[in-house]
């Protein structure tokens, strides 16, 4: 809408001039545009250590005094969608028993680490 | 001495002023995930920043019009259309992004939930444009910023080698994940050289009222400001390298990015974080919303100037007014700002070659820039930039779609 109501700005512009216009602007606009569904097994797994190694960060500066609780839980709450995001992701990659093994074996130190960070929220 | 004092706080507004929501996101991610390797995308970015800024002041200087008044002008009105709605739209992306930076480090201290805070921030925000000066947004918040100075801090007592930072200055090819990495490297850029910057600066040499005897003080500001500037976004990826990198910790949440100076300064760097991110953030939204506003009134030729009294540029006041509160809605709702700060790097990478570009025409045009147009060296600097820009615009997307930010 926005988009066509800008090319016709331009009433005497040729076709082609137009319509390179509009490419232009639809190029540029795209990534709003695309939801970016793409996931593979490895980027899910590495999402999940990644996530694994931040509640064991987290836990440690606060058993530190480093921070405060509020994002002590903030962090175990994030950790907690990403863990349910995660499972129901597996579900559909995990192909083989291996895999299945591993995912089962990421999530769980990831569940460890979330029990860990809320003990030391509180 | 006025002229060497006003030298030292525009290389301090201009320090305080880089570092935004943008810029710590970016380099963060880029230092959790690919360690020092992508320092040359923050040293190329803040080059040209500093390139663009020395030009655009000076045209402002010379003629004591804007870049966006000239740009119209030659450009024509329906030229001008395009750079209008290509700046406008990532502008105002940002603008929604600083909001959330600023509500996420409230979040964080308060455990107030950031949605909630949004309103407010906006409110606050619009009060001070509505009755502050142009001196009171661009240094007030600047000056507060210089806060984030507490990230070279952090970075030195992290022990990075320094010999391997000065290394990565030099373009490398990625070891791994090479989408990820150019995603990683167009967003650091975007970050660095968003048109509101420069299209700020522009106005705000206007604002201050500089005329020929500012080209020293504007070559000063837009060099050694931005070369400190991009020093300090250069620490947040050194501090991102050597806290997350070794962890194997990939940035997704803004609570993440909490903990880069919780590890080398404790307390105290949990808490400078949070004032540096708050801060940075605040002003820039400010700026963001300042800069819409310029860029409307100068094109369309309404009268503008912060130092006016909104009943006198009612437009321009009405238009950041509505920039500022609108902004707010999305962050309101419960949009994530870090995937929005993502796509709104991202947006400004691509939209820089409408502004780059025709640059490059203004600062050659004679009857504008008189004796002080553009040499041999400051035009193959413009077509590098406008070379780059134009790579940028074409990559940006599918970068964006591929490297899954």
């Amino acid at each position: 809408m926005l988009v066509a109501s800008i090319v016709h700005l331009f009433p005497r512009g040729s076709l082609r001039g137009r319509r390179a216009l509009l490419a232009a602007l639809v190029w540029m606009v795209s990534p709003t545009l695309v939801a970016c569904t793409k996931k593979d097994f490895q980027s899910e797994m590495d999402r999940v250590e990644s996530w694994t190694a931040t509640t064991h960060l987290a836990a440690d500066r606060r058993l530190h005094g480093a921070t405060n609780a509020a994002v002590t839980s903030q962090l175990a709450h994030r950790a907690t969608k990403a863990t349910t995001e995660a499972e129901k992701s597996f579900s559909s990659l995990a192909k083989s028993d291996s895999e299945r093994v591993a995912a089962q074996g990421a999530l769980d130190s990831l569940r460890q680490g979330i029990i860990q960070l809320e003990r030391v929220s509180r | 001495m006025k002229k060497w004092a006003e030298v030292a706080l525009g290389v301090v507004t201009s320090i305080g002023g880089f570092l935004e929501v943008g810029s710590i996101a970016t380099s963060i991610q880029g230092g959790a995930q690919f360690g020092f390797q992508l320092a040359w995308a923050v040293a190329i970015g803040t080059v040209c920043l500093a390139i663009l800024m020395e030009m655009t002041g000076r045209l402002a200087a010379v003629s004591g019009r804007s870049y966006v008044d000239l740009l119209r002008e030659h450009m024509g009105v329906r030229f001008f259309i395009i750079p209008l709605v290509a700046v406008m739209i990532p502008s105002f992306l940002v603008l929604i992004s600083e909001i959330g930076g600023v509500a996420i480090g409230l979040q964080i201290a308060t455990g107030i939930a950031f949605q909630w805070w949004a309103i407010p921030i906006a409110l606050v925000g619009w009060f001070l444009l509505w009755r502050g000066s142009f001196k009171m947004v661009e240094q007030g918040t600047a000056v507060l910023g210089l806060v984030s100075v507490v990230f070279l801090v952090g970075a030195i007592k992290l022990h990075p080698q320094w010999n391997a930072i000065g290394e990565s200055l030099l373009p490398s090819a990625p070891s791994h994940d090479k989408v990820k990495y150019w995603y990683i490297a167009v967003s650091i850029l975007g970050a660095s050289i968003s048109p509101y910057l420069y299209l700020f600066y522009s106005a705000g040499a206007l604002e201050d009222g500089w005329s020929l005897t500012h080209l020293g003080v504007n070559r000063v500001t837009a060099g050694l400001g931005n070369v400190f500037g991009g020093g300090l976004s250069l620490m947040v990826l050194v501090c991102a390298a050597m806290v997350f990198l070794p962890r194997q910790i990939g940035v997704d949440a803004y609570e993440q990015i909490a903990l880069v100076l919780a590890t080398p300064l404790g307390r105290a760097g949990f808490a400078l974080f949070l004032i540096s991110l708050c801060i940075t953030c605040f002003g820039a939204t400010l700026e963001i919303a300042l800069s819409g506003a310029y860029l409307l009134a100068q094109g369309l030729g309404w009268p503008w100037s912060e130092n006016m009294k909104p009943a006198n540029d009612a437009r321009f006041a009405t238009t950041y007014s509505i920039l500022i509160l609108l902004a707010a809605v999305p962050i309101a709702v419960g949009m994530d700002p870090l995937k929005l700060t993502n796509i709104s790097m991202v947006l400004s990478a691509a939209s820089l070659p409408v502004t780059v570009t025709p640059l490059l025409v203004l600062m050659n045009d004679r009857q504008v820039m008189t004796t002080h147009a553009n040499g041999w060296l400051g035009n193959s600097a413009l077509v590098l930039i406008s070379l780059m820009s134009l790579v940028l615009f074409f990559v940006a997307a599918p970068l964006y779609v591929l490297g899954g930010g």
